[in-house]
């Protein structure tokens, strides 16, 4: 009879098992912390919203219209920080394995802070005469909705390129937990993805860089170098 | 959402399965050995060695040469060169080796081509010594390998004992990955052969006990791997088979990607279907530890390396592809996406679990490294860091395409030739 190394298997069976749990456990633990993480920084960032909210309230009842610029400067950085920690719980979210509830809760927040931004952007336009485009963006998974990718890198893309001059405020379209986007879909008229709102005017489809550009720079008072491109 | 949960599967098993094996071997490792008492040799017993030969007027000489110079008694040694139909002058060129030779223990024979296993049948018909070794003709022994192998043999059921095996004079990268490769498999080997697991006594000197090798029918000469498919058949037969660590053996390696992949190939479709031949041993508890542990391991090693190398090729391109793809739609316009970028950075975007795994691979193979390379007397750095980056990193991904080379061979039916 050969040697059979019994007790060996069954070390190992346990070392592997114990390498295992720690490593789920450290995921876990992990995961825990995303979550607090999130709730922290959204915490932050309500009281920066009813900040900024009263800022524009100010400026509106004592007619301090010159202040308008150093608002808009928080209300760009604002949204800015706003749209990184909601690519960051999207990636979380993705990767959660115990606390979706808890992420699907922060993503719903996130989802009517972009909303309260949006209405807040249009609110203080003719207030402070801002030069201003927004963009409403419903998106929806890969499997629903394959040309998504590339329009959000698109959107991206152009985002970086006008900064504070272009708004873009994203939807995740099968959010159906959250009345707003039920809302907000049947006021645009949204049946397809990817379909982007340009002030006010939904189009279906993946508009391409050159689409969008032409469109946004329609609204523009001031004329930039990059829309003087495409407009000639 | 189904495939993402099998890929995560398939992938988590895979880990699962490569962490339970490298922590076995670890602790093989760990375990003190019991020293085995060497056998003293007090008359040298008589043996045959064997080079079978296709088409090896380059190298011939050199093995030739460097079995002449084994020191030992030379009235105790035969050298059976058996010319496989070589279409070169290898025949000319022993036959003129013969001559100079002052011993007069060389001789050769010539025969048709039928491949390596007949040739060493060949050779094993009319071998006169106890022990029988087999050495190919593109690898040289060092002077002092036959005396330290035959003391191994200590009891009747050892039926093979292996030597170190080295890559002579490594050149190119391919090379000097192939010679860390070797010394950390040899070391892989030895452990093996304290749980008498190893599955081949490669072509290189091993040497075998011939009234064993009569016994069980000589080689099969119809196989691809026939060093593979007769080391299986020892094992099925409960025979121990030894891998030393200080007796040295050289041998050339493949210098280039296309000569590595085509010796590889081979390799590995022989040990797939030699275990399938033997699949009986697979779980038996009969084989003890070679049959629970070897056997499965021979049959799944490949699968395995497929399914980390196409997951972590998966995983760590699909972004840049991705991005890459994407920039067709803002006219490749980099410069503004870089002008733009902000560093926005936290520890939490960091996927602990992967890191984990990859530091536990990282920490046991340094240390499979630094053991291997002491116990076979080189530094690992020896040709260059450049060779050890690339075998720790590179390597992996390289035998992982073979696999799948492999597979897809497989599931055309292609036949392999030698």
């Amino acid at each position: 009879m050969r040697n059979l190394s019994k007790d060996k298997y069954v070390i190992t069976g346990a070392i592997t098992t114990g390498v295992f749990l720690l490593g789920l456990f450290l995921g876990l633990a992990i995961e825990g912390k995303r979550v607090n993480y999130i709730e922290s920084i959204s915490r932050r960032q309500n009281l920066d919203f009813s900040s900024l909210q009263l800022q524009y309230a100010f400026i509106d009842q004592l007619s301090q219209e010159k202040n308008c610029l150093a608002v808009q400067k928080t209300f760009e950085q604002n949204i800015n920080n706003l749209e990184s920690t909601r690519i960051r719980l999207e990636n979380f979210d993705r990767d959660a394995k115990l606390n979706k509830n808890e992420f699907d809760l922060l993503k719903n927040e996130y989802m009517l802070a972009q909303i309260r931004y949006w209405l807040l952007a249009e609110r203080t336009r003719k207030l402070c005469e801002t030069d201003v485009v927004s963009i409403l963006y419903f998106f929806s998974d890969e499997k629903d909705c394959p040309d998504c990718d590339r329009q959000a890198f698109v959107l991206t893309y152009l985002k970086k390129k006008f900064k504070d001059k272009l708004l873009i405020f994203s939807f995740d379209s099968k959010y159906e937990l959250e009345p707003m986007i039920p809302l907000l879909k049947k006021t645009f008229n949204i049946t397809k993805y990817p379909t982007i709102v340009i002030e006010g005017k939904s189009k279906e489809k993946f508009q391409d860089k050159d689409d969008i550009l032409r469109d946004i720079c329609s609204y523009y008072k001031e004329n930039t170098e990059d829309c003087a491109q495409i407009i000639k | 959402m189904y495939q993402t949960i099998l890929v995560k599967v398939l992938l988590w098993t895979a880990y699962l399965i490569s962490l339970y094996f490298a922590i076995f071997w670890f602790l093989v490792l760990m375990e003190k050995e019991k020293k085995l008492k060497l056998r003293i040799l007090k008359r040298c017993p008589y043996v045959s060695i064997v080079v079978p030969a296709y088409n090896e007027k380059k190298n011939i000489i050199a093995t030739l040469e460097s079995l002449t110079n084994l020191s030992y008694p030379k009235n105790k040694l035969e050298i059976i060169v058996v010319n496989d139909g070589s279409t070169d002058n290898t025949s000319n060129i022993v036959a003129d080796f013969i001559c100079r030779n002052k011993y007069k223990n060389v001789k050769i024979i010539n025969k048709k081509n039928e491949g390596k296993g007949a040739a060493l049948n060949d050779g094993l018909a009319i071998a006169k010594g106890d022990f029988f070794v087999c050495l190919d003709a593109d690898s040289f022994v060092t002077k002092d390998a036959l005396k330290k192998i035959l003391p191994y043999f200590t009891d009747e059921s050892i039926a093979v004992v292996l030597p170190l095996l080295k890559v002579a004079n490594p050149k190119t990268l391919w090379q000097k990955m192939q010679w860390l490769e070797y010394i950390i498999n040899l070391f892989y080997k030895r452990l093996m052969s304290r749980l008498n697991c190893v599955h081949v006594a490669p072509g290189p000197f091993s040497v075998y006990r011939k009234d064993v090798l009569k016994q069980i029918g000589g080689f099969d000469e119809n196989n691809i791997t026939e060093d593979l498919e007769i080391t299986l058949r020892l094992q099925s037969k409960n025979y121990k088979i030894v891998q030393v660590l200080d007796a040295e053996v050289f041998t050339l390696s493949p210098k280039t990607f296309k000569g590595l992949y085509k010796q590889r190939k081979r390799w590995y479709k022989g040990s797939i279907i030699n275990a399938f031949k033997y699949k009986y041993m697979i779980f038996n508890k009969k084989y003890g530890d070679f049959g629970i542990m070897q056997m499965p391991t021979i049959i799944i090693s490949g699968l395995i390396a497929i399914t980390l190398v196409i997951s972590s090729l998966y995983y760590g391109l699909k972004p840049y592809i991705k991005t890459l793809y994407n920039s067709i739609f803002i006219d490749f316009d980099f410069y503004t996406l870089i002008k733009a970028f902000k560093f926005n950075f936290s520890l939490l975007d960091l996927d602990y679990m992967t890191m984990l795994v990859a530091i536990i691979t990282l920490c046991i193979s340094i240390l499979v490294i630094r053991k291997s390379h002491a116990a076979a007397k080189e530094k690992p750095s020896k040709y260059g860091t450049l060779a050890l980056v690339s075998y720790l990193f590179f390597y992996f991904f390289v035998i992982g395409l073979i696999w799948i080379g492999i597979m897809i061979d497989f599931a055309l039916w292609k036949k392999q030739k030698w």
